[in-house]
């Protein structure tokens, strides 16, 4: 059997350094769950398919974990349930529904869709939260315009029309796991802080991954395909770049998503997949980060400041071209 | 004489490309045809850019802007479904340029 003690933090993202002064030892390392995905897999190669688990039995001690990000979650349950589906038994411990992480987890329908059960039994999703669920694209439309925009009216009184948008680009990213992951399914958890006014939304999927996908395309394309992953995801993200995955995929998807988030709300998309991370930032080029881990997939990081979304009355109109 | 689709009657939500592909066919064989469509997304709120691109977008093709533009008529639609559908046909006429021109230009009355 192999354990995993889980690292004090769960997620993709750096976290304020003031908001850890207090809970980090000097000299202790921040272990990340990407490192965690490495001690997971056997071994590590650009193919997903050649991935093996390093163990048939595998417990995640949670006796450590003080803070989760929205990426953690879903990065966490994609993990989980990639080991299950070749049939590894996948249990937990330190799970101490007193401590407020693990509360927040258990709120968050992290333990029910991961280990189907509670660890408190009265434990229920939190207003300020869309739970984890996992999601494939015959169910994108629903999550997106019957869930996640209500929740959105819900808690930010914006009306509907003005979070169509959004929706679409939801909607978009679900259906490209179905166009571009093998894996088919995906995780997916939103959460609202109302102090920042900032809803952070997280897809990801454990499929090819787009450097994977976008170097399989230069390889029948006959071009150079010795491309870092960063300089992949840059290029998945231009308008109009495709690799055509299916009839519907023209290079928009990801396109529409960073206009509508970045240039229309000022808000921020991370992407994460292979061995790098890319920032889109307002008025910035991409911040391109080559890392030494390798994430099997994708993790799409959407934060929307949700008092810069245009207010939309919208009327039927007539398309002129 | 026009042909009137009305897209929710052949697929909803109107997200996937093969919701797309349905409203493509129609039009399609209106404009082999030589008639003119009228295009009503009347009922609906969003499009994803993968329904644009096969029910529409993929009509490049075939057919120059012009033609398209000439017999092809978009009603009850909203800012949002007008904006997506610029964006695709924008994306899709960029795509062109580069690629070059399509084999078939005009609108073949009887082509099959």
């Amino acid at each position: 059997m192999l354990n995993i003690a889980l690292p004090r933090k769960i997620g993709a993202e750096e976290i304020d350094p003031v908001f850890l002064k207090d809970v980090i030892v000097e000299g202790q390392s921040e272990e990340n769950v990407f490192d965690l995905s490495q001690k997971v897999f056997g071994s590590i190669t650009r193919r997903p398919s050649s991935i093996a688990p390093i163990s048939n039995i595998i417990n995640f001690d949670f006796s450590n974990v003080y803070f989760s990000q929205p990426s953690g979650i879903t990065i966490l349950s994609n993990l989980i349930h990639w080991l299950r589906q070749r049939g590894v038994t996948v249990n937990y411990s330190g799970a101490n529904p007193s401590f407020e992480a693990l509360k927040f987890l258990d709120d968050s329908n992290f333990f029910e869709i991961c280990f189907n059960q509670r660890i408190n039994p009265n434990s229920s999703s939190r207003p300020t939260t869309k739970p984890l669920k996992l999601i494939d694209r015959a169910h994108s439309h629903d999550w997106a315009a019957l869930e996640v925009v209500p929740w959105l009216k819900r808690i930010t009184s914006i009306n509907a029309p003005s979070l169509v948008a959004l929706s679409v680009c939801l909607k978009e990213l679900i259906n490209n796991i179905g166009d571009h992951s093998s894996e088919q399914i995906g995780s997916t958890f939103a959460q609202f802080y109302p102090k920042n006014k900032n809803v952070v939304i997280s897809i990801s999927d454990f499929g090819v991954g787009i450097p994977a996908n976008i170097k399989k395309f230069l390889e029948t394309r006959e071009s150079n395909n010795d491309v870092s992953d960063s300089w992949c995801i840059v290029k998945a993200c231009e308008r109009g770049f495709s690799t055509q995955s299916s009839i519907g995929n023209k290079g928009v998807g990801l396109a529409y998503l960073i206009e509508t988030v970045v240039n229309a709300y000022g808000g921020k998309v991370i992407i994460l997949s292979g061995k790098a991370k890319v920032m889109m930032l307002p008025q910035h080029s991409p911040i391109q980060i080559q890392n030494s881990w390798f994430y099997p997939g994708c993790l799409i990081d959407i934060h929307i400041p949700t008092d810069k979304i245009p207010i939309i009355t919208d009327e039927e109109d007539e398309f002129e071209w | 004489m026009v042909t009137k689709i009305l897209v929710t009657k052949y697929s909803s939500p109107l997200q996937t490309h093969e919701e797309g592909s349905k409203v493509y066919h129609l039009i399609r064989d209106s404009f082999v045809k030589g008639q003119p469509v009228e295009l009503s997304f009347e009922g609906v709120d969003s499009v994803t850019s993968t329904f644009i691109n096969t029910a529409i977008v993929l009509l490049l093709d075939e057919y120059q802007i012009d033609e398209i533009k000439k017999n092809l008529k978009i009603i009850k639609t909203n800012s949002q479904i007008n904006k997506m559908i610029s964006y695709c046909l924008e994306t899709g006429l960029q795509k062109k340029e580069i690629q070059g021109t399509p084999t078939s230009l005009t609108i073949p009355p009887s082509h099959q």
